[in-house]
This record gives structure tokens, sequence and C-alpha cells, in this order.
């Protein structure tokens, strides 16, 4: 049976994505995303599933009358919320490019059906997937509400579902881009966490947890300027001319459904253009100047800043260094009215800026991709490796404390034995993560992509134990430094050092054991980097 | 004199299917020898076992009379290797990459920059001076891994495949390269696609065929008669088919 180009595409996609899958996720990781899927279906997407039929269903026969102004602005913005913000959550989420266009290339294949391929391969994305779900679930609620306005509910769904994927596909790509510049992607996260944490910081303790009284104001304001704004959308447009149907007036009908298609239409143009100026952009870039060569008494030190500039060479390194500001900002917003701050505040900002070295630290050859053959080529045994990487990641982990201490003085005025305090146990957070992931980067190795910022592809298994020994470490060494600063604030410093003692000297036992367990391992490390 | 490389009944199983089948061979000092075999036969298999990259399901490997198992880090001192998939740290600049791995070999940097210098000079090799290795051509990639494989001056060089990808004219300045090696006395193993190449460098050859060695010695007396070393090839593995094709 001939198979068309768009369905060849596809197929072997899909065929090549489960097989990703299965060899990543293992047979546990699969019944562990089963039993997720389960739990969200069940939970989240049957309620969210049956909230949009039965919001169909009843607004459909409002449609018809003298009253129905309200009930079409009502399921305008509902289809553009549906759209828009589920499209650029999609986007967020990893939603851009999936196809390999360079490989598709080299085939007598059209832009348009790579086009068309790359659209409807989104649709695999599990939020895309369930959103345009949820757009067959509404449709079909409003065919049985008012099963007069069938006729062009199909239309209804298919343009809304093509504005989905167009939208989802074109924010992914420019986010992707955004990413790539990272100065002007730290840019604009860092404005972004500066006005969320004012916005929330401006809640006094006194006006409880209501709006203050010039928000109400504020947002009435904005409602009645929104009025027009949501009869203009395409959407809204769309919603009115699938009433136009039962009365026979086709024509309006369909001039109604017009402007939706043209934004989609020009939507997928500028996709198109995009993707294929990320083609043109593949092309090797020649810099100028002359790159600095490295020298250094030891092979460790050699290790240890191949280690460090393989960590600032990749997006996820670089994004490291706005943890500090994602701390502070969670600990000025959100946990600003906590109580005991004084206590926790600290130890908190630390620990849960060890949480993000979670990543490289249990997968430390994950980064080295395919160099890993070239470091285990060379006259190296593995206890040199993994003291060259601890050295790389301390420095890495390093700079990032200082810039989370630079951060915290201004603002908390903390005392120097308080920071020094939590300064040991940042250092017992550390140890604890990469003694774990001297072996752990051994039992489930996972090549990450140096150049996307999208998931750090931790195993299941991974991410689990990490959150375990995270909570764990959590609970003993922030327990004892806020327990030190409560009841005995003269033995703070001396607690928190003898702890960061204490995990060296065990870090130190574990080492040739770790390193051992590698070397039965380096086979398994070679093959999962590729 | 002690054998370059002794391999005894070296066997490597990836699940069911064995990749290399219980081979011996002996490569002695000096020798130049052009690992052949069909795609699959398991020549990339055996040389990642030889340098350490695969550890062997079962049997010895011998480099210069020390055994890999034991004496891994001093037989890495002395050899240099080139992996098909050249393996190289791309965040890197080529000469980064080179003082790099010149340093881990415990060579002085000004003998690293003058050897690179040199090196890069003789493949024709002119990189941006801030251009990665991940932005490098195949031929690029491929001539930095060459260079990374001779750089500490190896005593036993594994090379797999070359001169894949390689231009015409650093082809045979290549070869030069590998045939003033063997004239200095360096043990030299390489594995190719292209018989002629093979045919032109290696006085000695071993043919692999799924894991199984058909046949290893110098080439002229395995021969005996036979008009090329293709068509030696092709009698000792087999498999070969007509040309024709049902649609065309």
């Amino acid at each position: 049976m001939a198979v068309g180009p768009v369905r060849a595409l596809l197929a072997a996609h899909v065929q090549g994505s489960l097989r990703r899958s299965t060899r990543e996720f293992t047979k546990q990781g699969v019944w562990a995303l089963v039993l997720i899927g389960v739990v969200l279906a069940t939970f989240v997407a049957v309620p969210a599933g049956f909230g949009l039929f039965m919001a169909g269903y009843t607004l459909a026969p409002r449609l018809a009358g003298p009253n129905a102004e309200a009930p079409i602005l009502v399921l305008g913005a509902l289809l553009a919320g549906l759209v828009g913000p589920g499209a650029l959550l999609g986007a967020l989420l990893g939603g851009s490019k999936k196809l390999s266009w360079e490989q598709y290339r080299a085939f007598p294949l059209g832009r348009l059906r790579l086009l068309l391929a790359e659209l409807i391969a989104g649709l695999g994305d599990l939020l895309t997937g369930c959103l345009a779900l949820g757009l067959l679930v509404f449709c079909l609620g409003l065919a049985l509400g008012r099963p007069a306005l069938l006729p062009l509910l199909p239309l209804l769904f298919l343009e809304h579902l093509g504005l989905l994927m167009v939208l989802q596909l074109l924010l992914g790509s420019l986010a992707l881009r955004v990413a790539k510049r990272l100065k002007l992607a730290v840019g604009i996260l860092l404005g972004l966490t500066w006005l969320a944490s004012m916005l929330l910081s401006m809640q006094e303790p006194g006006h409880g947890r209501g709006l203050p009284p010039a928000w109400g104001a504020l947002l009435q304001a904005a409602a009645s300027h929104l009025l027009p704004f949501l009869r203009a959308l395409p959407t809204t447009l769309a919603v009115r001319g699938l009433d136009a149907t039962p009365s026979g007036h086709w024509g309006t009908a369909l001039l109604l459904q017009l402007p939706l298609l043209a934004l989609t239409v020009l939507l997928a143009a500028g996709t198109l253009r995009l993707l294929e100026r990320e083609q043109e952009a593949l092309a090797p870039v020649e810099r100028g100047g002359k790159a600095k060569l490295w020298s250094f008494r030891t092979p460790l030190g050699g290790l240890a800043r191949l280690q460090f500039r393989t960590l600032l060479s990749s997006h996820h390194g670089k994004f490291g260094f706005l943890m500090p500001l994602l701390t502070v900002v969670l600990l000025k917003g959100p946990m600003a009215r906590a109580q005991g701050q004084a206590l926790w505040a600290l130890p908190g900002a630390f620990a849960y800026l060890a949480l993000f070295g979670n990543q490289f630290q249990y997968n430390q050859f994950g980064l080295d991709g395919h160099g890993v053959k070239g470091l285990f080529l060379l006259p190296l045994d593995t206890r040199q490796i993994l003291a060259g990487k601890l050295r790389g990641y301390a420095l890495y982990q390093g700079l990032q404390a200082v810039l989370l201490i630079a951060m915290l003085v201004p603002l908390f005025h903390p005392s120097l034995v308080a920071l020094a305090a939590s300064l040991a146990l940042a250092i017992c957070f550390f140890l604890v993560q990469s003694a774990l992931g001297s072996f752990t980067s051994g039992w489930m190795p996972r090549r990450i992509d140096r150049s996307t910022l999208r998931n750090n592809q931790m195993p299941l298994p991974l991410v689990l134990l990490g959150v375990l020994v995270s909570l764990a470490s959590t609970v003993l060494f922030g327990g004892t430094y806020a327990l030190l600063a409560w009841l005995a604030p003269a033995f703070l410093l001396p607690g928190m050092v003898a702890w960061a003692a204490l995990c060296y000297g065990v870090h130190r036992k574990l080492m040739p054991q770790a390193a051992t367990y590698l070397d039965g391992r380096r086979e398994a490390i070679v093959e999962a980097m590729g | 004199m002690t054998p370059a490389l002794e391999l005894d009944a070296l066997t490597k199983r990836f699940g069911e299917k064995v990749a290399v089948d219980r081979l011996d061979l002996t490569v002695e000092q000096g020798a130049f020898l052009g690992l052949l075999g069909r795609n699959g036969a398991g020549k990339s298999t055996t040389l990642k076992m030889v340098t350490g990259l695969l550890r062997p399901t079962s049997g010895r490997i011998q480099v210069l009379g020390m055994d890999l198992g034991t004496d891994a880090l001093a037989i890495k001192r002395q050899i240099g290797a080139m992996p098909e998939d050249m393996a190289l740290l791309d965040m890197l600049t080529g000469p980064q990459y080179l003082r790099f791995v010149g340093r881990m070999y415990g060579l002085e940097d000004a003998i690293i920059d003058r050897r690179a210098a040199e090196l890069f000079e003789k493949l024709d090799l002119e990189p941006g001076p801030k251009t990665a290795i991940a932005d490098y051509s195949f031929g690029m990639k491929k001539k930095v891994a060459f260079c990374a494989a001779l750089l500490h001056a190896p005593r036993i060089l594994f090379l797999d495949e070359p001169f894949e990808g390689i231009d015409a004219v650093t082809n045979r300045t290549i070869k030069d390269i590998l045939l003033g090696l063997q004239a200095r006395g360096v043990t030299l193993v390489l594995t190719s696609h292209i018989l002629e190449v093979v045919e032109k460098l290696c006085p000695q050859i071993a043919i692999l065929d799924e894991g199984r060695l058909k046949g290893a010695g110098r080439l002229e007396e395995l021969r005996q008669g036979a008009e090329s070393l293709e068509r030696l090839f092709v009698d000792l593995v087999g498999g070969a088919q007509t040309g024709e094709l049902s649609w065309l």
C-alpha cells in the first residue's frame, strides 16, 4: 500500500520516539509513567474535559436570541484561552521542532509537507494532545447542546486546532532562539523575576490575602477596556459565525471564519520562515581572535578546567547562574511571610541552590557526550577523572554560592557566622550529591544536550532518588542548622563545620569504591554517550 | 622480542550477539597490520577492546608484554588511538584540545605547541582560531583526532578508518606519515574498507568475518596466486552478489 510522504515522516518520527523512550525509561520507568498518566487523567484531564463539555453544552443554546452577546464573548474568550496560553505553555514545555529537517531535506519533500508533518508531530506533546482533546470535547458539547450548529463545528474545531499547533511551534521556536541568546534570555528572566518578586512583596501583612483597594479599581478599568478587544478576537468572530449557520446565513458564517484562518496562515508562514532560518544558521561560525590555550600543572587541574568549561559551554550550565537570583526571589516573594525566616532563610537558600546541581552531579559524564571516549582513552585512572570533575563542579557551584551570598548580604544582613555556617551546609549538600553521583553516573548514564535548555533527561529513578536524598539532606543538615541557630547559636558554626568535615571524610572513603564501580561501568557510559 | 600486541581467545558478546569470537592474533613490534572485514565483522569492537574502551567478555589482551586488565594506564601511555567516531572533546578548539591531550600525557606546553603546529601544517589544518571542534567539518575533525593520536609519540598506533572523509592530498600526507612511523619502528594497526589503501600500506593483514579470524599473515603469502587483495578478501569472506537491480 502506498503511503503519503507526510504519513511516512510521522510514522518514522513515532517509531523513533517510541524506541528512544523505551530504551531511556526502562520497564520500571514506563510503568511509573503509566501510573502518573492514570493519576493525571483521573484527577485533571477527566474533570477538565467534563468542564469543557458542560461549558459547550450549556452555552450552545444561549448563542441564539437577543442575549447572545455575552455567551458569544465567553465562548470566544474560552477558545482564545485554550489556544493562546495553551500553546505558550506547550511551547515553554519543549514544544519546538520535533522532526529532523536537516535529514529530511535530502528527500524530495516540499516545505509545506515538512511543516504539516511538523505541526502534526507537535500533537504528540502531552499538553498539546490534551488541549486538542479538550477542544474536541468542547465542540462535542456545543453540538449536543444545539445540534443546529453541527455543520460548521468541524471547521471551528479544525481551525482552532490548526492555530494551536502553529502557535505552539512558532512560540517554541522563538523561545529556543531566545534561549540560544543567553544574555537576552537572562535579561528577560531577570526582568520577569524582579517584576514577580515586586508584585508578590507588594502585599503588606496588614491587608490580608485580598487585593489592595487600588487594584480593584484598576481591574474594573481594565475590564471595561477589554470588551472591544474580546469582540474583535478572531475566535469570537468564529463563534459569531457559528451562530449564523442555523438561520442559513452561510456566507456570513464562512466570512466570519476568515480572520481566524488568515491569522493561522500568516503565523504558519512566519513559522516556516523561522524554521528555514534556523537551518541556515546551522552553518559553522568562524570567530576572530585567538582562543586561550590552557596550561596546568597536574592532570587534575586540566580535568577540573575541562569540566568547568564543559558546564559553561552548555545552556543548562549557564542557566545555573540564574539559580541564586531565583532563590532570592523565592525568599523575598512567596516565602517572605513564612514563619521564622531568620532561622531557615540562609540554609534554605543554599539547600535550594544545591538542588539544581543534582542534574549534573548524578550524571557526571552527561555533558561530555561522545567526548567521554576521548577521556577514557587517555592515561588517566577513574579516581583522577572523578577528582578532576569534583574540582570542576566545586568551582562551578562555589561561584554560584558566592553570587548567592552577594545577593543575600544586602537583603538579609546575615551575620558572618550565619554565612559561614550556611556555606558549610552547602558543602555538606555538595559532597553528598557528589558521592552519590559518582555511583549514579555509572548506574544510569544519560547524555545531556549542551545546546538546548530542554529537560535534562534524568531517568525517573534518578529524579526520585535525587528528591529523596535532597529531602533527607535538608532534614539532616538544615535541621541541625535550624536547631543550633535556635537553641545554641554559639555552636552553629562549629556544628556545621563538623558536619562538613564528616561529609568530606565519608566522601574520601567512598571515592575508591566509586572508581571501582565506574571502571566496571565504563562500557555502559561509552554506550550511553553515543 | 616481545610482541606489540597479543590477543588470546578474545571474545566480546553484546547480549546474544557475538561480535568477536575467540580471536587469536599476534602483531610483532614494528609491524604494519591492516585489519579488514565487512561491516559488522568486529574490527572496531576489537580496536575498542584493545584501547580499553570496551571490556572483553573473555580472553586476554597483552600490549608490549603488559596485560591490559592490570596495566591499563601503563599501556595507554604507550599507545595512540583514533576511534572511528573520533571521540573529541568538541567544546574546545583544535589547539586547545591538543594542548589538553598533550598535558594529560605529561608533555611540556612548548613541545605540545611545536608538535601541534607541525602536524597542523603537514595536514593543512587551518581552523578559525576560536572555532570549536563541534563546528569543524568531518574531515577537519578526523585530522584533529589523528594529530591527538600522534602527539605523544606512541609506540603503537591504532587507527579506525583513518582515511574516511579525508581529501586526496591529506590522504597522501597521512600515508607518508604512517610509512615514516613504520620505518622508525612504530607498530601500526589500522582498519579500512578501502582495500587499495591497505594493499599499498600494510605488509600484514588480518581478515575478520562475523567476529572470527578468517586469515592472517603477510599479504604476499596469503595471496597465493590470487590476483588482488579484493579477490582474496571476497574469496575468504564470501557473500559477493551480482550487481544487478531488478527495477533498474
